[in-house]
């Protein structure tokens, strides 16, 4: 036998080639290393034949038998419509992946492109098609041309149809596979979609939708099985007897299982698919490492096909068994269509393809606030495979909520529930199972009162405030018990800006303090002195006096959403403590981020009274105190009261007024512009940072506890306080790190010294 | 990856060995390309080395090994390196050398002049300033000289490498490579005054390994085949004919067939049965790579290449599904390139890149316009 095939066509002069490619490419053959041409022929006064001959760089230990010459006919298309097909002519050419699928296995195709013919046109030249051939016979030596994820099969052009396969049959565990699929058909699409059989989906469905489906498992192979396109059942039946699946034996089982299995008339009626896990392995040593799915449709009902492969007569358009199979029916006339399968989705799926880790699909996620920005997030997260979830909101939907929530607007959902219109649209359009459980609560005012609520909280792994509601946020993170990491997400009035507020794994920053830190944030950095300005016009919805709402626009509720989505997804990984804040620009659209790390709380209990600050605002009272020695020095604490909770959130400090007096046993604090910077401060922040407290600084070699002096200081300023009904606070930083705090309510003082 | 790179400069030699870990190797130097003659072929190899260490962002190479003193083996070094016997090759664009390598004779030979004699004395400064430098072999001369400098051959051990005995500095586990030595082996240079310079030039097999598969490479300077006669003697004797394994062997003298046997033959030459032998000992697709002009079609010029020899070596190649490959036609005769061969964990693989139109215009300086 000849060493190669040979061409079909009669064999031409090259320069009686017509054909433009083929011409250039006989062209270019000689002016370039590697290539000799072999011949050219003409088929049927159309098609051009090139046949050549390229050396291969081979290395010397080879995983694909190529050999350095190989042989190769390039067949071009009169019209050029088609991409020019590249067949290895070499008779022993072996089965390596990225062939493609064809009737006949021999000469086998090489698959060398995978973007369509027409983007590869536009690049297209005789060198790079040459090159291309090169390099995929050198990588397919070293078994590194497929990916690992890439079919050992044949590649599929064009398939017949699609098909969607339930995640379980693209996995190499077979112990989850069904006992029975049907395949529906939804309208006059030629897609398919496979279920799982239950009682309702066979009665449901009209006749001629349902397709009855055959899953058959395979013996692990290290090459491809399906060498060629099989167009009927013994075709294909003689290529899996390689991996060990006889087809008709199994086939006819089936149908005789079926016959005496009634009422079975729909099934009777309905077509048969045949799908194929065929398990791979890279190397004939290894274990199966993936599976190859291929389904076939075989256009044909149950009853026809039963009869032709000899398990029954048909009478009356009943099946009379025969007592044994006649195995000279192979069922020749039962031509079969190849179908392309699809992985269905699901949220294992949607995590693979946003490539995503798989345990997020776990993370327990309860998510108090599902407004806007709340509503886009859980979609964007949901829709990455992302979390279990529980969604707290007492709100109703309403129309003016449709122009930035996430669900599309519907008559039905005016009026329900904000977390119940998200549940079912989050459970039936993106997860297609219940991963969402719902709470139409205000979170605050139930105050713990149902079980069901606080167990939610105590079994979450993070919960995400997108409330913008700061008694809901200082709730969160002071009321409930829960180890649960909190992060808040918020845009700031206009919408421009985003902000997000991330607690460390071990909640040592905790949300309240965030928020601090935030606004300590705001009033240091000039950038941000109009963050939390109001929007000029709103819009009001209804005739209540809260019934007003901002005027943003979508687009920047969707550019953070995207933004705190993958922000919160990222803090998964991470876990440290972190504020962000994300700033549209207007003019440009960019989009500029400043993300800092929050340093942990100190808190200390003064009494009935809790003080909450962090070591960035200790180790600056430390700092401007060893500055100023000899002297003492001084200044004004900036922070906030919550009066409910009895707590002074100190948080940071105003510098030493120009007209103080700082000697180095005394130390006088003057008033100069401090009331206007207090006022930008407040403007700054919304009243949310005020004065709490006043600070000074002990000489060396003194301890922090106050002086006869501070006493009476303390006393003076406690007067004023009280009348707001506020405690008054002193600070004295004094040697070795040491600091007491001063407080005085009501005629009453307490000290309490630490060491930083 | 490692890399072997061979240079199309005609009937000279050079070669480049890139290892994985970055440090870089060159067997011999010889830029023997005519930049006024529009015709040449022969590639600048100035020009390819300095992009080869641009690329890598360095000035230097870890070892040159001058494998023995013939011009078209050292030819323009000295305009291209930074020798530091003195001020005259130092200005900042020359390239330095971590360690010289050098046959023992490079240090002895007297009757030198040119170039020869200024990479003697670079050599030799080096050599008594006992750093940069490994010699090879350890005649009973070298101790003379050593002595008459006032230096014991104890002080100058740990810089001289005996015939069967590894490079020290290159390990399979750390570096990917090593080297055995096969010549200079000291009797050849025991014979009166004179000395042979092809017998006592540097003759190394080195050891690649990657991922745990190794490859062999045989740097034969232009051994002849007396020499291959005593080397695989001496090597049969010791019980290491591992050591002359090759799956890539540089081919001797361009191609003489002077490396293969003192009868030219009709139209094949007829190795000694020693160097048959050798030719066998060669592995699976083992490469021959000819440093030469292309293989002529007759008997015309006494000089090598000989077609003769030639077809010896091809003969070798289609009996191990190998290949030979001559620098001058690599990847053809109008236009050679740097042949280059990659050695990874599938082996050795000869790089056969076609370049694109664009990437060879900008490649070089285009024609006059007027």
């Amino acid at each position: 036998m000849l060493e190669n095939f040979e061409a079909n066509g009669d064999t031409i002069k090259t320069e009686e080639l017509r054909v433009a490619k083929a011409v250039d490419l006989v062209a270019t053959i000689g002016k370039i290393p590697y290539v000799r041409l072999v011949e050219c022929k003409r088929v049927d006064e159309q098609s051009e034949v090139v046949v050549l001959e390229v050396e291969v760089e081979l290395p010397r230990i080879k995983v694909y038998d190529i050999r350095r010459d190989e042989r190769i006919a390039v067949c071009f298309d009169p019209t050029d419509s088609e991409q020019p097909e590249v067949l290895a002519v070499r008779r022993d050419f072996p089965e390596v992946p990225h062939l493609n699928l064809r009737l006949f296995e021999f000469p086998r195709s090489l698959c060398l492109f995978e973007e369509p013919y027409e983007e590869i046109k536009l690049r297209w030249t005789p060198t790079f098609l040459l090159n291309r051939i090169r390099e995929w016979l050198a990588l397919t030596a070293k078994g590194q041309l497929h990916q690992d994820d890439q079919p050992l099969e044949p590649l599929l052009g064009n398939p017949d149809g699609n098909i969607v396969l339930p995640d379980e049959l693209f996995q190499p565990d077979g112990t989850k596979i069904h006992a029975s699929y049907i395949a529906h058909r939804y309208g006059e699409r030629n897609t398919l979609i496979v279920k799982g059989l239950t009682a309702e989906s066979i009665n449901d469905e009209p006749n001629d939708k349902l397709s009855s489906v055959l899953v058959l498992e395979g013996e692990p192979q290290q090459h491809g099985v399906i060498s060629k396109n099989p167009r009927s059942i013994p075709a294909l039946s003689s290529l899996v007897d390689k991996a060990g699946i006889h087809l008709l034996k199994e086939l006819r089982n089936r149908c005789a299982a079926l016959a005496n299995n009634k009422p079975y008339s729909t099934v009777l009626n309905s077509y048969l698919i045949i799908v194929l896990i065929l398990p791979k392995k890279r190397r004939a040593d290894r274990q199966s490492e993936d599976t190859d799915t291929w389904v076939f449709l075989c256009p044909h009902t149950i009853l026809e096909i039963g009869e032709k492969i000899g398990v029954w007569e048909v009478r009356n358009g009943e099946p009379g068994i025969l007592l044994e199979y006649d195995i000279n029916r192979g069922g020749e006339e039962l031509n079969i269509a190849l179908f392309k399968p699809h992985r269905a989705f699901s949220q294992e799926y949607a995590s693979v393809l946003n490539g995503l880790p798989e345990p997020f699909i776990n993370t327990q996620i309860s998510l108090v606030g599902t407004g806007a920005l709340g509503s886009q997030i859980c979609v964007n997260l949901t829709k990455c495979g992302i979390g279990k979830w529980a969604l707290f909101d007492y709100d109703i939907l309403l129309p003016h909520n449709f122009a930035r929530h996430a669900l599309p607007y519907n008559d039905f959902l005016v009026g329900s529930k904000k977390v119940k219109a998200l549940e079912i649209f989050v459970n039936n359009d993106i997860s297609f199972k219940p991963i969402v459980n719902t709470f139409d609560i205000d979170v605050v005012r139930s105050h713990n009162s149902e079980d069901e609520v606080q167990k939610s909280f105590e079994n979450a792994d993070v919960i995400l405030d997108c409330s913008t509601s700061i008694a809901v946020a200082r709730y969160l993170a002071l009321d409930v018990k829960t180890n649960a990491r909190m992060i808040s997400a918020f845009l700031n009035p206009v919408g421009s800006d985003l902000v997000v507020l991330i607690e460390d794994k071990n909640r040592e920053t905790p949300l309240d303090l965030l928020e601090m830190q935030y606004y300590r944030h705001l009033i240091n950095q000039p950038e941000y002195s109009n963050h939390l300005r109001r929007p000029n016009e709103r819009v009001r919805y209804a005739i209540g006096c809260r019934d007003i709402t901002s005027r943003i626009p979508q687009n920047s509720v969707a550019i953070h959403a995207g933004i705190g989505s993958r922000v919160f997804q990222n803090s998964l990984d991470n876990p440290d403590s972190k504020i962000g804040i994300w700033q549209i620009n207007e003019q440009d659209l960019s989009v500029s981020c400043d993300l800092f790390p929050a340093p942990v709380l100190i808190a200390e209990n003064v009494g009935e009274w809790k003080i909450r600050t962090d070591e960035a605002l200790i180790n600056k009272l430390l700092g401007e105190r060893n500055e100023k020695l000899p002297s003492e020095t001084g200044g004004v604490l900036v922070g906030s009261f919550d009066t409910s909770r009895k707590i002074v959130y100190m948080i940071d400090s105003l510098s030493s007024p120009p007209d103080s007096i700082e000697w180095p046993n005394l130390y006088i604090r003057g008033f100069k512009g401090l009331s206007e910077k207090l006022q930008i401060i407040q403007q700054i922040t919304m009243n949310n940072l005020e004065y709490v407290g006043e600070w000074h600084s002990h000489p060396k070699g003194s301890d922090s506890r106050p002086s006869s002096t501070d006493w009476q200081a303390s006393e003076m300023l406690s007067g004023i306080m009280n009348q707001d009904m506020l405690p008054s606070l002193m600070v004295i930083v004094g040697d070795k790190h040491e600091l007491s705090f001063v407080l005085c309510e009501e005629d009453k003082v307490i000290v309490k010294t630490i060491f930083c | 990856m490692h890399k072997i790179t061979f240079f199309p400069i005609g009937n000279a030699d050079s070669y480049l060995i890139d290892l994985e870990c970055g440090r870089k190797l060159l067997f011999d130097y010889a830029n023997v390309h005519d930049p006024k003659n529009e015709d040449d072929k022969r590639i600048d190899l100035e020009a390819e080395l300095r992009k080869n260490l641009d690329e890598a962002d360095r000035n230097y190479l870890d070892a040159v090994a001058f494998t023995h003193l013939d011009k078209d083996h050292y030819h323009r070094s000295t305009e291209f390196f930074y020798l530091e016997h003195a001020k005259k090759y130092q200005d900042e664009h020359r390239i330095k050398i971590k360690e010289l390598w050098v046959p023992a004779a490079v240090i002895l030979e007297e009757a030198l002049t040119g170039e020869a004699a200024v990479l003697r004395a670079e050599a030799r400064y080096r050599l008594k300033n006992g750093s940069g430098i490994r010699v090879f072999s350890r005649p009973a001369r070298l101790q003379s000289w050593l002595e008459g400098e006032g230096i014991s051959i104890e002080d100058r051990r740990h810089l001289i490498t005996d015939a069967g005995q590894i490079i020290p500095g290159y390990g399979l586990a750390d570096d990917g490579i090593e080297f055995f030595v096969h010549s200079p082996f000291a009797i050849t240079q025991e014979d009166g005054t004179s000395i042979n310079r092809n017998e006592a030039s540097l003759v190394l097999q080195a050891t690649f390994n990657c991922e745990g598969e190794l490859t062999y490479f045989l740097l034969t300077a232009d051994t002849t085949h007396e020499i291959w006669k005593e080397i695989v003697n001496i090597t049969k004797y010791h019980n290491n004919e591992e050591r002359l394994k090759w799956h890539i062997s540089k081919i001797p003298h361009h191609c003489s067939y002077l490396s293969l046997s003192s009868e030219k033959g009709m139209d094949v030459t007829k190795p000694i049965p020693e160097v048959q032998w050798l030719l066998d000992h060669g592995q699976d697709s083992g490469l021959l790579i000819s440093p030469s002009k292309p293989i002529p079609q007759n008997d015309d010029d006494d000089q090598p290449p000989h077609r003769q020899a030639a077809n010896c070596y091809r003969a070798v190649a289609a009996g191990n599904e190998g290949e030979f490959k001559v620098t001058m036609e690599h990847p053809s005769i109008s236009r050679p390139e740097p042949l280059v061969i990659a050695i990874d964990s599938n082996g050795h693989t000869l790089i056969k890149k076609t370049v694109s139109a664009a990437s060879i215009i900008t490649s070089r300086i285009t024609p006059r316009a007027g």
